[in-house]
C-alpha cells in the first residue's frame, strides 16, 4: 500500500511515503511508555513482580521504537526541512522521551541492589508517562517547523488526509500495533523464564 | 547475568545519539540547525527525488526489528543452554 497503492503528496513528494512508517512508530513509542508507566504505578503499589515484568519489556521494546521515531523524522527531515535535525519542541520532547526510557533500562542493567532498582526505575518510568502527551501537544502548545496534527480528536478540521492516506495510515498503525504486541507478549515470557533462571542459579549457588 | 549482556546494547543506542547530537556541533548546519530554511529543499525536482531517504526508513526500521528479534533468539538460545546445564548439575548431584 505504502509503495504502489497510496498517492504521492504534491509538496513533499515521494518522501512524505515515510509518513507511514514514522506515525505508527510514534504510535508505538507512546503506547509502549503508557504500558511503562502502568506496569510502574502498579508495581510501586502492589510490589507484584509481574507488573513490573511487564513495564520493563515494553520499556526495552519502547527504546526501539523511540529510536526509530528519532531516525526515520531525521530522514524525514532532510528533504523537507534541509536539516537532520531541529531544536522544534515535539522532536525535543521526544529526544527526552529517548533519553527515559534509556535511562529506565540503565537503571536496572547497573544496579547491584535489584529491588531498590526496580523501585527507582519505575519512578523514571513515570516521568517518561508526563513526557508522552506532551510529545503529542507539542506541535498545538508551541507552533514550530513539526506539522500539526492531521489525525485524531485534536487534528485541524483543515488539515483531513486523503481518504486513501488515511487508510493507509491506519493500517500500517494497526500492522505496527499487532507486532508491538506479539513483541511484548514473547518478551514477558522471555522474562519470567530469566526471573526463574535466575532463582535456581540462586538456589543451586547456595546449595554449593 | 542477563542484564550484564543487554549493557552492550544501551551503550551502543547512547553513544550513537550522543554521537549524531555532539557531532552536529562540528557539521554546522549541514546537520542541525536551530532554525531551518523553511519548505522543502530537496523535493519536487522528478518523481523518484528523495527515493534514498524513504529506502533508508524502510531499510532501518526492519534492520532494527530483525536485530531486536536476533538479539532475543540468542538470548534464548543462551538460556536454552543454560538449562542444559542446571540439568545435568542436578544430575550430579543426585547420584
Amino acid at each position: 500500500m505504502i509503495f504502489i497503492w497510496v498517492p504521492t503528496e504534491l509538496n513533499l513528494g515521494i518522501s512524505q511515503r515515510i509518513f507511514y512508517y514514522h506515525v505508527p512508530l510514534a504510535w508505538i513509542g507512546m503506547i509502549s511508555i503508557f504500558i511503562v508507566g502502568i506496569g510502574s504505578v502498579v508495581h510501586l503499589v502492589t510490589k507484584n513482580d509481574k507488573w513490573d515484568a511487564i513495564a520493563h519489556s515494553s520499556a526495552e521494546i519502547g527504546v526501539i521504537f523511540a529510536t526509530l521515531i528519532l531516525v526515520t523524522g531525521s530522514l524525514w527531515a532532510k528533504p523537507a526541512w534541509g536539516v537532520w535535525w531541529s531544536w522544534d519542541p515535539k522532536l525535543t520532547t521526544t529526544l527526552i522521551l529517548w533519553f527515559i526510557y534509556i535511562a529506565y533500562l540503565m537503571v536496572r542493567s547497573y544496579s547491584a541492589d535489584q529491588i531498590l532498582a526496580r523501585r527507582y526505575a519505575s519512578v523514571i518510568a513515570l516521568l517518561g508517562a508526563i513526557d508522552a502527551p506532551l510529545i503529542y501537544l507539542a506541535s498545538i502548545w508551541w507552533r514550530n517547523l513539526h506539522p500539526r496534527l492531521n489525525v485524531g480528536p485534536l487534528s485541524e478540521s483543515d488539515s483531513s488526509l486523503d481518504s486513501r492516506m488515511l487508510l493507509t495510515l491506519l493500517v500500517a498503525t494497526i500492522s505496527f500495533t499487532i507486532f508491538y504486541s506479539y513483541l511484548l507478549m514473547e518478551r514477558i515470557k522471555m522474562r519470567r523464564i530469566e526471573d526463574d533462571l535466575d532463582e535456581v542459579h540462586k538456589y543451586a549457588s547456595d546449595e554449593i | 547475568m542477563h542484564l550484564m549482556k543487554f549493557k552492550i546494547y544501551i551503550f551502543a543506542m547512547v553513544v550513537g545519539v550522543l554521537g549524531f547530537l555532539l557531532g552536529s556541533s562540528y557539521l554546522g548546519e549541514l546537520i542541525y540547525a536551530e532554525s531551518p530554511s523553511s519548505g522543502s529543499t530537496e523535493s519536487n525536482s522528478g518523481p523518484e527525488a528523495n527515493l534514498d531517504y524513504l529506502f533508508a526508513v524502510f531499510f532501518l526500521t526492519w534492520l532494527a526489528f530483525f536485530g531486536y528479534i536476533f538479539f532475543l533468539s540468542r538470548r534464548l538460545k543462551a538460556m536454552g543452554k543454560e538449562i542444559l546445564l542446571l540439568k545435568e548439575f542436578i544430575k550430579t548431584n543426585d547420584s
